[in-house]
């Protein structure tokens, strides 16, 4: 079973066509990174195919499901991680998880001190999400996501506002994840990440997949980091 | 300058702040009601008189305005809690003390004066407004309306600098000072004292008999004392308040699964919402304030228009029934729900979740309220009847509104196609139920029989809206209204 396939999908937003037929496949074991300027249809991509909103067009199946006819069932099946971040304001982290867990159907406390522990909220156990920095909400959601631990992960810029060392131990995660088998869709701006972490990578621009393959497959010329490719084919 | 500037844009903040919370045409809407109310009162004010004394009403209704006032200034304390449910996070001018060079206590001063000039202006003025149209067919001279908007204006000023000092004093010395006003208050209640004579010693009412200007100082002064000692209480480097909890969703969860399991953990989430946020007293009030009011109106049409209309319980049972309305947009409205859309939760089963919460206000709140103007009309024996109306006509309402709006009720009541079907769908049913409650008196087998038909057809209604909630909210994005 392939985690993504896409055929055509196209979402329309009025007269804007905010992403025009995409067609992807992703392997199993797979980071794939999906990199593209600001509104290039990155966030609505990691949304269609994470179940959250219906394709106007085409088709994509995600671990197997088909995202227009059954979303629920993809969001059961996948951890997602959101670019902004809204855990309920007045549970605390500990009982946001706990939320989430009874929301996925998963036993009693599933995996929640192992997350917790994990991104270092110990301290934060009984603090109201509302009094979490920006931060902390981050790995709160990050927790969320991967309490159920799904084979198929929708990142959308997992990293923005977390410390180093977290940083450092996440990309460390996500490399042992798709080592396992894992799959990860990851939407990001910082091309040094992509580059490092990816096996593959999508660059969109315009709604449009202008280039897709591995690093070596992408570049032209011996030398030519990501950034340079991002560039001559966006300006392009 | 920069005060007056700072000033402008705290009313407007105030503008959008409640046009987000209602609709755009909230306060135009909400000082017209006032203007007719305060007509109405002013016209009937002749019939009014043979059932209380002029004196009574002007002791209510100062007395009323200073407690608004109170309410107000209490909001006001309280607003970032109920803010951060509706908005995840909002910043308010108030906070700009953070990272511009102006003193919190400025700022607070000055939110403290946009709070009692909106107030007067929107609240004050229309009550006086509306005995001015009055005045062109009862004899009301413009000199007493001029004494009692500055005499209602005085007891609202007095409540609101009272509250926000509270708050502010209690922000600082936390619940000592809840202490000591609750001992105040039980020496005064236990020493016998009589509370309507302390009451007409209120400054702002004794202004009104006496018209001496003296008073009028000795309150602005005051309130401005009180408003500028509160500032005083105002953290310069406010640190902010890490708010903690012991965990209580398992066992909210545990509670709720057995009940409704499917919909446990949406349901515990929300109540530790409600709770934790303090967002469940405005929900009750908003639900009580429509019932009193409506008690109120039919008092008003019954004892003083002398109108010979029997509003009977089961005519109060389908009005509690439409005001649930309000009940439910409060429900739909005031959550974050941006979460759930990385989470396996669909719409229609959110909607869901606050039907069953509007299912449990409707039995903690609305049915006592019937069960004692049942006890106060001494029509005990139509409770039965009254309580079929009344779940039914809700049941009815509230499924409608969740099929129309979802989780975007006062967004989309504003869409006129959407209010014009809403409107189709409820008006005929209140119309008949009214009806119903007129013909009971003359016929009550055949007025049962009616009743019970109504209900049926309202019991399948709910059913079907229902049943058509997944096709109208399926797949629809979690997002702020």
């Amino acid at each position: 079973m392939l985690p993504v396939v896409t055929n055509s999908l196209t979402k329309r937003f009025g007269e804007l066509t905010a992403v025009d037929g995409l067609t992807i496949t992703i392997q199993p074991g797979e980071l794939f990174g999906f990199i593209g300027p600001n509104g290039a249809g990155k966030t609505t991509t990691l949304q269609m195919l994470s179940g959250q909103i219906p394709p106007t067009s085409g088709t994509a199946s995600v671990m197997g499901i088909d995202v227009a006819s059954d979303p629920i069932s993809v969001k059961a099946a996948i951890g997602i991680v959101p670019e902004i971040e809204y855990p309920p304001s007045f549970l605390t982290v500990e009982e946001y998880l706990h939320f989430a867990a009874s929301v996925r159907g998963l036993p009693e406390n599933g995996n929640v001190d192992r997350w917790i522990e994990f991104f270092g909220l110990e301290e934060k156990r009984e603090t109201m999400c509302m009094s979490l920095s920006k931060g902390q909400k981050k790995k709160v959601t990050l927790s969320a996501a991967l309490l159920h631990e799904p084979r198929m992960l929708f990142m959308d810029e997992p990293f923005l506002d977390l410390d180093p060392l977290i940083q450092r131990k996440l990309k460390a995660w996500l490399l042992d994840f798709v080592r396992g088998g894992g799959t990860v869709f990851l939407s990001t701006h910082i091309l040094e990440l992509a580059e490092k972490l990816c096996t593959r990578v999508g660059i969109i621009d315009k709604g449009k997949l202008v280039a897709v393959g591995s690093m070596e497959e992408l570049r032209k010329s011996a030398g030519e980091d990501l950034e340079h490719i991002f560039v001559r084919l966006v300006s392009a | 300058m920069l005060d007056l500037n700072i000033l402008k844009l705290m009313f407007k903040e105030e503008f959008r702040l409640q046009a987000s919370f209602f609709n755009r045409s909230y306060f135009l809407f909400s000082s017209l009601t006032i203007v007719l109310f305060t007509f109405i009162m002013g016209a009937t004010l002749p019939m009014l008189r043979h059932a209380v004394a002029i004196d009574d009403l002007l002791l209510v209704a100062h007395w009323v305005l200073l407690f608004y006032g109170l309410g107000v200034g209490g909001f006001a304390m309280f607003g970032d809690c109920i803010l951060e449910r509706r908005f995840g996070s909002v910043s308010l001018l108030l906070a700009s003390g953070y990272t511009l060079p102006i003193r919190f206590r400025r700022l607070f001063f000055l939110f403290y004066i946009k709070d009692t000039l909106y107030y007067i202006f929107f609240t004050i003025l229309p009550m006086v407004l509306g005995l001015a149209l009055a005045s062109v067919f009862v004899p009301i001279s413009f000199s007493s309306l001029f004494y009692l908007f500055v005499s209602l204006t005085l007891s609202f000023l007095i409540g609101i600098s009272i509250s926000v000092l509270l708050f502010a004093v209690l922000a600082r010395l936390g619940g000592a000072v809840m202490v000591i006003v609750a001992a105040c208050g039980s020496y005064l209640w236990f020493m016998g004292i009589d509370v309507k004579e302390v009451a007409a010693q209120l400054p702002s009412l004794v202004f009104y008999h006496s018209h001496s200007f003296y008073i009028v100082l000795e309150v602005l002064i005051i309130s401005l004392l009180l408003g500028v000692l509160s500032s005083f209480f105002i953290k310069e480097m406010p640190t902010p308040h890490e708010r903690r909890a012991k965990e209580a969703f398992m066992r909210t969860l545990h509670l709720t699964s057995r009940i409704v399991s499917k919909y446990g953990p949406m349901l515990s989430k929300d109540i530790l919402d409600l709770v934790r946020s303090g967002i469940i007293f405005p929900v009750i009030l908003t639900f009580l304030t429509p019932l009193l009011f409506l008690y109120a109106v039919t008092w008003f049409v019954e004892s003083v228009m002398l109108w010979n209309f029997s509003f009977s319980l089961l005519f109060y049972a389908a009005m509690v029934g439409f005001f649930c309305t309000l009940l439910y947009s409060w429900l739909s409205n005031i959550d974050i729900s941006e979460c759930y859309n990385s989470l396996p939760l669909s719409m229609p089963h959110v909607i869901r979740t606050k039907l069953i919460l509007f299912l449990f206000f409707i039995c903690v709140v609305a049915v006592p309220y019937l069960i004692a103007i049942g006890y106060l009309k001494g029509e005990m024996d139509l409770l039965w009847i009254g309580l079929f109306i009344m779940f039914t006509v809700s049941a009815y309402v509230g499924s409608v509104l969740a099929y129309l709006t979802g989780l975007f009720t006062n967004s989309y009541l504003l869409d006129a196609k959407i209010l014009l079907l809403f409107s189709l769908a409820v008006v005929p049913v209140l119309l008949a139920e009214t009806l119903l409650s007129f013909y009971y008196p003359v016929n009550s087998n055949t007025s049962t029989i009616y009743i019970a038909g109504l209900g049926l057809l309202l019991a399948v209604g709910s059913i079907i809206f229902l049943n058509r909630l997944d096709d109208r909210w399926k797949g629809k994005l979690f997002r702020i209204a």
